[in-house]
């Protein structure tokens, strides 16, 4: 009886191996996939997202592939023989869509990303002798208008600023690759002095500035931002303050 | 009775063996078969027109973590954070990060019962950074034979601000982190990172290292 529960034991994992591949099938999501033909001699595909990874599958010319998504450039893809793996985004090249065409590839973004778009960019920079830190958002309303939402933050020796503004940017020459721009805006500042003895009060104060800026696209949909700001800080006292700044920092378009 | 029953299951076993072998003749065919596509595949594919923005992209991740931060000067604390990447290339990728953590007393304060350098409110430790990272080796890890992770050893470095005694201070971060994906849109990481900002609490000006280490789960989309 013994050896009858030995050979069992024996001969279930296979079963239970070979199941293991269906099981898996039931935690893929559904996306929005595409199909599309190959059209060079043969497309490989990698076991994962990379350069790196091996070779694991060759899919021939006229054979269907089915792209399930995109991800950091790579394409994930099915074989009509049940087979995933990825392909890089380039592959699409090497294939033809339901109309006998090269699916259309987009560009880097300062074709695909010139109006109706969002972009988030985080910038580093220096405010008047302190590091400072902004995040914004900007929606590009036409070709050239960009209208943005930034808050920075600047730490200095002596104070803490907090800014707060809105700025209008427009594009000189939006089908450049290396797009120059020109700013103007407004915000609201609060500056909390730095000091351990005696504690000033805070102040907030108005201002407006002026910048020039300078978008590098890199990669599709995403830019390299350079920008320098020329700031007037309406003062309580009669003078009115002037402060430069330079940030550099990116931007992620979507 | 033994004997009768045992050859029954040699026969089922014999059965089912061979099943199995004939799906592995059924594979081989199957190779061949793709060699030539054209003669059993009929590739009526949609008649439509593709764009490579029609495809979906899956270059987002946000996540949670946890772990340990050592506040210098002021103990070593849990920290809980949340973070979001956005994935570039198979090589870059940005992440914006933002921790919590409380530090504890110093050992002056320890020592000398009732002094008290900062408030509980002022002990709160907030840091919120921007990084950019690289995967310096990415690769597969296999768990059996068949089951393989693909993951990634990355370094990450960035700038922030750093929130801590009633002050804020521009921080740099630099680190290494491992990344294991264990489905296709599920990754697990684990993270260590330094946090160097100066501040003056002590009295003094003082760049300090503050050692993190955490673990955490974040989900593509």
């Amino acid at each position: 009886m013994r050896l009858v529960v030995i050979l069992l034991a024996c001969w279930l994992p296979p079963l239970l191996l070979a199941a293991e591949p269906e099981s898996d099938d039931a935690f893929e999501r559904e996306y929005d996939a595409v199909q599309v033909k190959v059209s060079d001699p043969y497309v490989e595909v990698h076991t994962g997202p990379g350069r790196g990874y091996p070779v694991f599958h060759v899919v021939e010319r006229d054979a269907p592939l089915t792209i399930l998504y995109m991800r950091a450039g790579w394409l994930k893809v099915e074989t009509v023989r049940g087979k995933s793996g990825w392909v890089p985004r380039t592959a699409l090249a090497a294939t033809l869509d339901g109309t006998g065409e090269t699916p259309e590839l987009d560009a880097l973004g300062h074709e695909a990303f010139q109006e109706g778009h969002w972009h988030a960019s985080v910038l580093v920079g220096e405010l008047d002798g302190a590091t400072s830190l902004g995040v914004a958002l900007g929606y590009r309303f036409t070709e050239n208008l960009t209208g943005e939402l930034m808050y920075s933050q600047a730490s200095g020796d002596f104070s803490n600023n907090n800014l707060f503004d809105v700025n209008v940017q427009h594009q000189l020459f939006p089908q450049w690759r290396v797009s120059p721009y020109v700013a103007l805006g407004t915000g609201r500042a609060r500056i909390e002095p730095r000091a351990t003895l005696v504690q000033p009060e805070n102040r907030e104060e108005n201002y407006a500035f002026g910048g020039i800026g300078l978008n590098v696209y890199l990669a599709r949909g995403f830019v390299m931002r350079g920008e320098y700001r020329s700031y007037v800080l309406f003062t309580e006292e009669n003078d009115n303050r002037n402060l430069e700044e330079w940030k550099l920092g990116f931007s992620v378009l979507f | 009775m033994e004997t009768w029953f045992l050859r029954l299951v040699l026969i089922l076993a014999w059965m089912t063996s061979g099943t199995v072998f004939a799906e592995g003749t059924d594979d081989r065919e199957s190779v061949v078969r793709e060699a030539s596509p054209e003669s059993v595949l009929d590739p009526r594919i949609e008649r439509r027109r593709i764009r490579e923005a029609e495809i979906d992209t899956e270059n987002f991740e946000a996540g949670i973590y946890a772990g340990l931060i050592s506040i210098e000067d002021f103990g070593t604390q849990p920290v809980i954070g949340l973070r979001f990447d956005y994935h570039l290339s198979e090589d870059v990728f940005f992440e914006a990060a933002l921790g919590r953590a409380k530090g504890d007393e110093t050992s002056f304060e320890t020592l000398n019962a009732g002094v008290q350098l900062l408030t509980d409110e002022e002990r709160e430790f907030t840091y919120y950074q921007a990084s950019i990272g690289y995967n310096l080796l990415p690769g597969e890890a296999f768990l059996t034979r068949n089951r393989a992770f693909n993951n990634s050893l990355f370094l990450i470095g960035g700038a922030g601000m750093t929130d801590f005694a009633g002050d804020e201070y521009f921080t740099i971060s630099a680190g290494v982190g491992y990344r294991l994906l264990i489905n296709d849109f599920t990754a697990v990481r684990v993270d260590m990172k330094d946090h160097i900002f100066t501040h003056d609490i002590l009295g003094e000006d003082k760049t300090t290292h503050n050692l993190e280490m955490t673990a955490g789960v974040s989900l593509y989309f």
